[in-house]
């Protein structure tokens, strides 16, 4: 019970994160590309060097969470409610929530800058760079991604709380519709993004994810076993 | 004059633009595609032959090759690079009409959405493969798909979207664009999308990468 009187109300936290604290490596990049050191053609690599080079000045990390205040939250039959918004969850991420005391929302993006980079290398004949762009600006908002996780989890564990793993809406079962209510319990433009009709993110490299909260929930390893979802790429990245 | 077009495939195969460009390592200080398309028109070869001889077969082994798993898709966008590089050369008789491309396609990320490098890279492989590429861009909305098909008389169009939600902007546009024009092929595609949702908003075909959209137009669009 003590838990929950630490967590009386939500907790709001953002954070602006210097790119050296959240950097790629070169080598892992040439990994997700389908290469290894021997196999990586020359101009490939080259590319890859000088867009990490470059990145620090194009990207702003930026990205928060929101813990809401366990009265707020109910969670049934594979649904959730905060402060009388539905999520449907589905049956996968329901299971690995469903003992959670609360719910936390959270929110990364690079910004707008890198879309901006990455086409004017397309537009110019440079479509390699521009592609390798595009696919290292991904890595980067997960990694941003991984690691708000991991400041939520400290801060959790201060009050002697755990989490869940992260789900975002569009996988598992779950609606990228969702997307709407997930926004409309944040503040207007956090971390600078906003969701459209459609419920796509603005700036495109956005991650938005569901984590439970409490005492009794545990991260598992990804349970790609059970979702039968086969355009799913968590798979190969959790495999 | 099979020597140099040869010679030309095999720069747009391994992807070696000029004579300057250091890539591929072993092909250093050796002409690249541009230099062998000036010297083929030079030597009186003809437009038609450095574009079907030269520039197509090099795609298409690089098209076959992906498709195989035996290169990724960092090396066709090398290659496209040599071959849109030395395409610049042949501007001048697609224009007098000496040479055409195999026809026109329009291509949009639909409304509601604005993901685009995917479309980008199908519309990239077209090209390579001889088509020539209308682009929309992003966010397109069934009105523009429309005006754009009607006013470059095109046959065939690629709609692409990034999420479930967006994707079902989809069947309004292909609904629209089958009932206020007149034959026109409506091909989708995109990460979430399968065949089972293309057929059920009566899109024509679905194809889960360029490659197949590109068999496909050359084997059954005759325009
Ligand atoms: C990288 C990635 C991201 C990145 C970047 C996204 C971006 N748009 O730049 C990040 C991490 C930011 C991200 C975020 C999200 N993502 Co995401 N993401 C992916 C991933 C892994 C790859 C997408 C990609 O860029 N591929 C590379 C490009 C080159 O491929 P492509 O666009 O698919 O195009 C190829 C083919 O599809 C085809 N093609 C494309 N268009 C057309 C058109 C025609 C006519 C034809 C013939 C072929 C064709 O050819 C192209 C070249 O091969 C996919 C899963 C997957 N394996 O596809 C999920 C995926 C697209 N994401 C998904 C989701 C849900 C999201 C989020 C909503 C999650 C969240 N809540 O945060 C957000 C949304 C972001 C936003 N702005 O709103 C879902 C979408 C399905 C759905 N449920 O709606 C997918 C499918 C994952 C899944 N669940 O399996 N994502």
């Amino acid at each position: 019970m003590d838990s929950i009187i630490s967590l009386k109300q939500s907790i709001l936290k953002d954070f602006q994160i210097d790119y050296n604290d959240c950097s790629i490596n070169e080598n892992k990049i040439i990994e997700l590309l389908g290469y290894n050191d021997d196999t990586v053609p020359e101009t490939v690599e080259e590319s890859v060097k000088y867009i990490l080079n470059e990145l620090p000045g194009k990207v702003k990390l930026h990205s928060g969470y929101k813990i809401f205040n366990p009265r707020k939250v109910i969670l049934d039959n594979n649904k959730f409610i905060i402060d009388n918004r539905l999520f449907n969850c589905g049956k996968i991420i329901y299971s690995s929530l469903k003992k959670s005391e609360s719910i936390s929302f959270l929110v990364a993006s690079i910004g707008k800058e890198i879309e901006n980079w990455s086409r004017h290398f397309m537009d110019n004949n440079e479509m390699l760079k521009g592609y390798l762009i595009d696919k290292i600006a991904s890595e980067l908002v997960e990694q941003l991604a991984d690691k708000t996780e991991k400041f939520l989890e400290d801060d959790l564990e201060e009050i002697e709380l755990k989490a869940t793993n992260r789900y975002s809406p569009g996988y598992c079962g779950w609606s990228v519709s969702d997307q709407q209510n997930l926004f409309s319990l944040l503040p207007s433009m956090f971390c600078g993004v906003s969701v459209n009709s459609d419920s796509l993110m603005t700036p495109i490299k956005s991650v938005s994810a569901v984590i439970g909260v409490g005492k009794q929930v545990e991260k598992k390893d990804y349970q790609c076993s059970i979702c039968d979802i086969d355009f799913c790429y968590k798979r190969e990245r959790n495999a | 004059m099979e020597n140099i077009l040869q010679q030309l495939s095999l720069c747009i195969e391994r992807g070696k633009v000029n004579k300057v460009s250091n890539y591929p390592a072993d092909m250093k200080d050796l002409p690249g595609a541009i230099e062998l398309t000036r010297q083929a028109l030079d030597q009186g070869i003809s437009a038609k032959d450095v574009l079907n001889s030269g520039f197509l077969p090099g795609m298409k082994i690089v098209g076959e090759k992906f498709k195989n798993g035996k290169i990724f898709l960092p090396e066709v966008l090398i290659s496209a690079k040599a071959m849109s590089s030395a395409m610049e050369l042949l501007k001048p008789y697609f224009h007098s009409g000496e040479i055409s491309y195999k026809g026109k396609v329009i291509m949009g990320t639909v409304s509601g959405d604005l993901h685009d490098i995917g479309k980008n890279i199908v519309k990239m492989v077209l090209e390579g493969g001889g088509w020539q590429v209308i682009d929309l861009g992003t966010n397109v909305s069934a009105e523009k798909f429309i005006n754009s098909i009607n006013s470059e008389s095109v046959k065939v169009v690629g709609l692409s979207a990034l999420l479930t939600t967006t994707m079902q902007n989809m069947k309004e546009i292909v609904h629209r664009i089958k009932t206020e024009t007149n034959d026109v092929i409506v091909i989708v595609g995109g990460a979430p999308l399968t065949k089972e949702f293309a057929d059920s908003i009566n899109a024509d075909a679905y194809f889960s990468d360029p490659q197949g959209m590109l068999d496909f137009l050359n084997q059954k669009i005759i325009l």
